[in-house]
């Protein structure tokens, strides 16, 4: 693809020209802002008396140094032939790394295309995200495991095919992706699905259960 | 169960979110972040930032970071990928292809920062922020005189009666080819008037206005706070839009820049 060289000269330029880093961060940090204030808000941080503007300052921060750390990587992993805007892959970036900061207090190591499908490839019928769906904040949570589970592609995906709906030739369209690589995709959702839907339910379930030591 | 009943509920949950989410915060916070709302929009949003916990929240949340933020930002991930671009050894391989071209940032690397930058603009669809020097300006008040009469936090606020010369001047930290526009505004108890008479432009960005304090220009005797505001050609705020806003010493967006000072009008010389 003509943008590749593009991009990697672009990581170049950056390397060598301050004027072209300011303009880049100057271009990126409201669309960054924006995506990590709307997390913020959402959170139960916003109401608990913190420093709304420092943390909103503090993730935009994260989210800058995800972006740029190891000589760009994630910033050049933009492939605009994807059908991702730059402003739209950068704001996948922030989401992620606001939940995931936000839940652990940590950034989300970076998987450009997470091969989690031998990792995954336990499935139990017994659990699904109907059960989790029991609760709404369940499965609020649950969004949010996914979101900082997928790659920014991973997440256009399960957008496009789940929440769009849109047929497979479309969706291919849109990515430049083969149906097989979709379908790949499809399978790969699902049993990430499945397996934080488990992993959700057992929290809660544990959350739930009262305490055998002695409580009220 | 079909097998995309795992994720249906998942989706349903996120449409359902975004639902809501745009029924709370519209686009407008959005634009609020990247400057580019009308200075009514964003007088409309500060005064819904009044009305609740949350909505202040929302306020702090969006309001942009601003050019402080951004230089600091700058600078940090610059002091990080310096390290990259340093220019290897001699003994050492180059590195292949556009990547050696990179440990020279002259010539055509100028031509790719220019593209990039216009790149990243075609591709945000935005307005580029204001020069960072302009978050920067010195709003220096002089020509009165300091009134000791209310005690030592009041010690400070210049104090100007019939016939003193009130003398304000916006001085950039550096000399600035692209000069903002600017105005003056009074405050008291939450009304603004403009001032009625005009900012001068001297030389490097400079902006002076100097008018003794007599006739139409004396203010009723009272307390006061004096708004400086800057910002690009055509897109400073009125009065009515100013006094929407929250209380704040200053106020910073993508159009435009104010700071106020406090500042004190008497009846005798």
């Amino acid at each position: 693809m003509a943008t590749e060289p593009v991009l990697i000269e672009v990581r170049g330029a950056l390397a060598g020209d301050p004027e072209a880093l300011r303009h880049l961060v100057q271009g990126l940090t409201p669309v960054i802002q924006a995506r990590v204030a709307r997390v913020l808000l959402r959170s139960v941080v916003a109401t608990t008396g913190r420093n709304v503007r420092q943390e909103v300052e503090d993730l935009t921060q994260e989210v800058f140094l995800t972006l740029f750390d190891n000589e760009s990587r994630v910033l050049a992993s933009w492939q605009p032939e994807r059908g991702l805007s730059l402003a739209n892959f950068v704001g996948l970036v922030a989401e992620r790394q606001a939940i995931s900061i936000l839940r652990s207090g940590k950034r989300s190591p970076w998987k450009e295309d997470p091969t989690f499908a031998d990792e995954l490839d336990e499935p139990d019928p017994a659990r699904g995200p109907e059960e989790v769906a029991a609760s709404r904040q369940e499965l609020g949570q649950l969004l949010d495991r996914l979101r900082e589970a997928l790659s920014p592609l991973g997440w256009q995906l399960f957008e496009l095919l789940f929440v769009e709906e849109l047929p497979l030739p479309a969706v291919a369209e849109r990515t430049g992706l083969s149906a097989d690589a979709i379908y790949a995709w499809r399978s790969r959702l699902r049993k990430l699905a499945q397996r934080l839907a488990g992993e959700t339910s057992e929290t809660a379930g544990s959350a739930r259960r009262p305490s055998m030591g002695g409580g009220r | 169960m079909s097998e995309d009943s795992r994720l249906t509920p998942l989706a349903q949950a996120l449409r359902a979110r975004e639902r809501e989410e745009s029924e709370r915060l519209d686009e407008r916070w959005d634009r609020l972040a990247a400057g580019e709302l009308s200075p009514a929009e964003e007088a409309e949003l500060a005064a819904l930032a009044e009305t609740s916990p949350e909505m202040r929240a929302a306020w702090d949340a969006f309001r942009p970071l601003g050019p402080d933020f951004e230089a600091r930002m700058a600078a940090r991930l610059g002091a990080g990928t310096e390290s990259v671009a340093r220019p290897s050894p001699p003994a050492a391989p180059p590195a292949p292809g556009p990547l050696r071209a990179s440990r020279r940032p002259w010539g055509r690397w100028a031509a790719v920062a220019a593209a990039l930058v216009a790149a990243v603009a075609l591709y945000l669809g935005r307005t580029p922020p204001l020069p960072a020097e302009w978050a920067r300006y010195e709003v220096e008040l002089a020509g009165g005189r300091v009134d000791l009469r209310g005690g030592p936090e009041e010690a400070s606020v210049p104090t100007f009666g019939p016939g003193s010369v009130l003398s304000v001047t916006l001085r950039p930290p550096t000399a600035l080819d692209e000069v903002p526009e600017a105005r003056l505004f009074l405050e008291r108890q939450g009304n603004f008037q403009p001032w009625p008479t005009p900012l001068t432009a001297l030389s490097q960005g400079v902006l002076h206005l100097g008018t003794p304090i007599e006739g139409e220009v004396a203010p009723e005797p009272g307390e006061y706070r004096l708004w400086a505001v800057i910002g690009r050609p055509g897109r400073l705020p009125s009065a009515s839009e100013l006094s929407a806003l929250p209380g704040a010493s200053h106020f910073g967006g993508r159009h435009w820049i104010a700071w106020r000072k406090e500042i004190r009008f008497v009846d005798e010389p």
